[in-house]
């Protein structure tokens, strides 16, 4: 077997953690690198399986994740999918899968005692080499990407925005035969996850028979991500009961220290009952059951940022200017103390629940680093240690270069009339048609 | 597949740590009954307060139960806490309760306490803040109908199968327009009385000082009638097969949903049968996942889910979104076909144990998650039942007679009153 163990531990506190890495190599297929982490809770162990493979356009990520998904759920040999659901059910072992444009990721959970029995399981699934072709088919249309317009839920808003953010391409899509080689194939990095758990030998079962050849996918550069266009983009419709708006933007930091920052002033506006959202928008105005902010990190200093709520068709265009408010008072940094305090706070308990529940969430972080390979020595994720040292207090003065120019954003509504002011007033106005996606108007938008 | 028989060995042997027992309360005071769940190395205090009523019992106009819900939490905040409506609702309604959970350290058990004490009183809240919090119920129920459309199918299945709009089954979007502040209070006055509710303080509590401070808050309430759950007499016409076809631009795909009702002859010793229906209803589930969709193809996502009534009236939903060329007749079909099929199956001791073997390794993973811990004790706690831990629930399942699974399993594979709901996607124009 020809990969590298590394072993580097990281706490909870940072304090002592802080070599920066080299630059990137090059990736090597026939090297799969080693990296433990011991963050998770006392008795659960993880491990994050990372195939290096550029992707450039979502159907290509969503095609090999549904392929990924299809060779855990389907039939291995003799062994029926029914087995291996009550085996996972009965070890309670967790698989989830995730997809950027430079990495596909399979993280394995379970308790310690049953982490050895998950091992060689997830080892029977990767040497399988036959993919059953109705599994394929179903997991396909599983992971077909839903228009936001059709249901109008700000999660799938946050996911088509961040999806024509990242896969920026247009390369053609591999067929199933190539595709199915690219994760035949031993990953290019695991990434264990224990507190106090001996991981020897582990790497070798989970590698025992798998194969090492040169991915095809890895070989193509990515071009870099998209910005999103300021704006404002409707999707009307006349007899909806229900608005979603949404104002925002995908935010790239200049440091990691004023992504910290800019998390905890999103929080401050919209994150759980003490934030400005709930206060304002659900309790004095009683206009909304779900208002909130998002922030959500999608790449190295990159995070998508806003504000939504769904609203009583009526009167959305009074919610939107409460909204808009809402930021503008915040970014002017009339922020009370005990907010920011508290915001700072559930940003930190959010930070910790990640390490100690999230193995995958940590991968990603590690990823965005050290996408090849692990550095030489000692690993430095900055966001966390720069997270702890942020003082809330310092964020009213600096509100206003933290948080973006209003100007900048984008507003999407889904749902209700077109205000005939905005659409006339507002230079950067789009309207979007009936069953279009909302690429269409971003690619107008940006286009001016 | 000697893995899979090591490991049932291994689970089943293991010991499940952090043992807790349910102690019930020498003096109930006014309440149902009330118990006190002590668990070591917790260190926190949970108590829930189970009122034994939740959307069966609405009288006529649905959502009344939740709306009322929203009202006594936000009341009860206002009364004790000095920042009220800072938080999010601690509340929850159900078929057939509303569940109210206060969380603090043992330090904070006189607040939790008032907290808790002061849901029974009667909301007192500015009529304008009571009258604008039917918008915030009508959003939060648009909300969840958009995030899942099969909801409503949902319903219509349950409708049809009733011949009703309430009791079992319900109708809160078109009755969103029909819930008035009367009407819930009305609702407050006759449901949520000590009597028709269970108390349940879990964590770092003893046994001693829960019965001080169920005494101390609520020992001058007194004993009364429980509610009656009328909708136990609400069943279907017997050999009702109704089959309805609808088009929607609400729904993303085509959907098949079902619902199904039986009823055993006999009255039914519940508590007993709690373990033998989770076993039984696992090892069904299991049969027709199996046949429809693990193996079958004919569902592109299937999911299934069932309710064992206080009197052991089964209930069983399911919902399929047909897989790739399958009619929804065609799925319909499939689904009866393997029902009927589990009528004449030999369930293998290996099956039984397996499922066995799921459920004690479901109550292990509980020690992840409070939250988890809480959902457990509620659950029997919401048919007016003892809660179990899940270390008495382990054992349960370890003991429940391999007859009584039998019997269960026959019952839900029973030619029983049935309505389906085939639902064709429609393109928004």
């Amino acid at each position: 077997m020809n990969f590298f163990g590394i072993f580097i531990y990281i706490f909870i506190s940072l304090l002592s953690l802080m070599f920066i890495a080299p630059a990137n190599a090059q990736i090597k297929d026939d090297v799969t690198y080693i990296t433990e982490f011991t963050t998770l809770n006392e008795n659960m162990a993880a491990a994050s399986l990372i195939w290096a493979l550029n992707v450039d356009t979502n159907d290509q990520s969503r095609a090999l994740q549904a392929l990924l998904s299809a060779k855990i759920s389907g039939p291995m040999g003799a062994i029926s999918p029914r087995e291996s659901i009550d085996f996972r059910v009965i070890n309670n072992i967790d698989l989830t899968i995730n997809a950027t444009p430079k990495h596909l990721i399979l993280t394995i959970t379970s308790p310690k005692e049953n982490f050895k029995d998950a091992i060689k399981h997830i080892n029977q699934i990767l040497r399988n080499t036959e993919i059953n072709k109705n599994w394929l088919k179903r997991k396909n249309r599983a992971y077909e990407e839903i228009s936001s317009s059709r249901l109008r839920t700000p999660e799938l808003l946050e996911t088509e925005l961040t999806d024509y953010t990242l896969f920026t391409g247009n390369s053609p899509l591999l067929n199933e035969s190539a595709l199915k080689l690219e994760i035949l194939r031993r990953p290019n990095q695991i990434i264990f996850n224990a507190k106090n758990y001996n991981f020897r030998n582990l790497a070798d079962v989970l590698m025992d028979g798998l194969l090492s050849h040169d991915a095809t996918l890895n070989n193509f550069p990515i071009k870099p991500h998209r910005k999103l266009p300021a704006g404002i983009i409707h999707s009307s419709d006349e007899n909806s009961s229900e608005t979603l708006i949404f104002i925002g933007t995908i935010k790239e930091f200049k440091t990691v220290r004023e992504q910290a920052q800019t998390n905890i002033l999103y929080k401050y506006m919209g994150y759980g009952p003490g934030s400005e959202m709930f206060r304002i928008i659900r309790q004095e105005k009683r206009a909304s059951y779900d208002p909130r902010s998002h922030f959500t990190q999608i790449g190295k200093q990159l995070a998508f940022t806003g504000l939504s709520a769904t609203v009583s068709s009526k009167n959305w265009h009074e919610v939107y200017d409460l909204i808009l408010k809402i930021y503008n008072d915040t970014r002017a940094g009339i922020n009370t103390e005990q907010g920011l305090q508290d915001s700072r706070d559930s940003m930190i308990n959010n930070l910790v629940g990640n390490l100690r529940r999230r193995p995958e969430w940590l991968a990603q972080r590690y990823l965005e680093l050290h996408p090849v390979k692990p550095p030489e020595q000692i690993i430095d994720i900055k966001l966390l240690s720069e997270s702890f040292s942020v003082l809330p207090l310092e964020l009213n003065n600096k509100a206003n270069k933290i948080l973006e120019n209003p100007v900048k954003l984008i507003s999407i509504i889904i749902g209700g009339k077109i205000n005939p002011k905005m659409e006339i007033q507002h230079n950067m106005f789009c309207k979007l048609p009936p069953n279009k996606r909302l690429d269409y108007c971003l690619d107008k938008l940006t286009s001016g | 597949m000697k893995f899979l028989a090591y490991i049932i060995y291994f689970v089943m042997l293991s010991n499940i740590t952090n043992a807790q027992t349910v102690i019930p309360l020498s003096n109930t005071h006014g309440f149902y009954n009330a118990y006190v769940i002590p668990i070591d190395g917790r260190a926190r205090i949970d108590v829930q307060l189970v009122v034994l009523s939740g959307t069966y019992d609405e009288d006529g106009v649905s959502g009344i139960a939740h709306y009322t819900e929203h009202l006594a939490a936000l009341s009860s905040d206002t009364k004790v806490l000095q920042e009220p409506r800072q938080r999010d609702l601690n509340a929850f309604t159900s078929k057939v309760s509303t569940v109210y959970t206060n969380t603090g350290n043992s330090k904070e058990i006189d607040r939790i306490m008032l907290l808790t004490r002061a849901v029974l009183e009667t909301p007192n809240l500015p009529i304008d803040f009571q009258k604008s919090e039917i918008d915030i119920v009508k959003r939060e129920i648009l909300y969840k109908e958009r995030n899942a459309p099969v909801r409503w199918l949902n319903r219509l299945a349950l409708q049809k199968l009733y011949g009703s709009k309430s009791g079992r089954a319900d109708n809160p979007v078109e009755d969103l327009n029909n819930i008035t502040i009367e009407k819930a209070m009305s609702f407050h006055a006759k449901h949520y009385t000590p009597s028709n509710s269970i108390l349940i303080i879990s964590g770092d509590i003893t046994q001693s000082l829960a019965q001080a401070k169920v005494t101390e808050y609520f020992g001058n309430t007194l004993k009364t009638k429980r509610v009656p759950d009328l909708w136990l007499t609400h069943h279907p016409k017997d050999g009702l097969k109704n089959r309805t076809i609808i088009s929607s631009t609400r729904i993303l795909d085509d959907s098949l949903s079902y619902a199904k009702f039986f009823k055993f002859p006999e009255p039914q010793d519940i508590l007993g049968m709690q373990a033998s229906f989770f076993i039984a209803s696992d090892i069904y589930n299991s049969h027709m996942n199996d046949t429809l969709y693990l193996e079958g193809f004919t569902a592109q996502s299937f999911s299934q889910s069932s309710y064992i009534a206080i009197n052991g009236d089964l209930e069983y939903t399911a919902t399929l979104i047909p897989f790739e060329g399958v009619s929804l007749e065609q799925a319909l079909n499939a689904l009866e076909k393997a029902m009927a099929k589990m009528r004449t199956k030999k369930i293998t001791q290996k099956e039984i144990k397996t499922a066995r073997s799921k459920n004690v390794a479901y109550t292990r993973s509980l020690s992840q998650s409070p939250r988890a811990y809480l959902d457990f004790f509620q659950n029997l706690g919401s048919d007016g039942l003892p809660p179990t831990s899940p270390t008495e629930f382990a054992e349960m399942i370890a003991e429940a007679p391999d007859t009584e699974i039998l019997r269960i399993i026959a019952a839900f594979a029973s030619d029983s009153p049935s309505a389906a709901i085939l639902a064709n996607s429609e393109s928004p124009k």
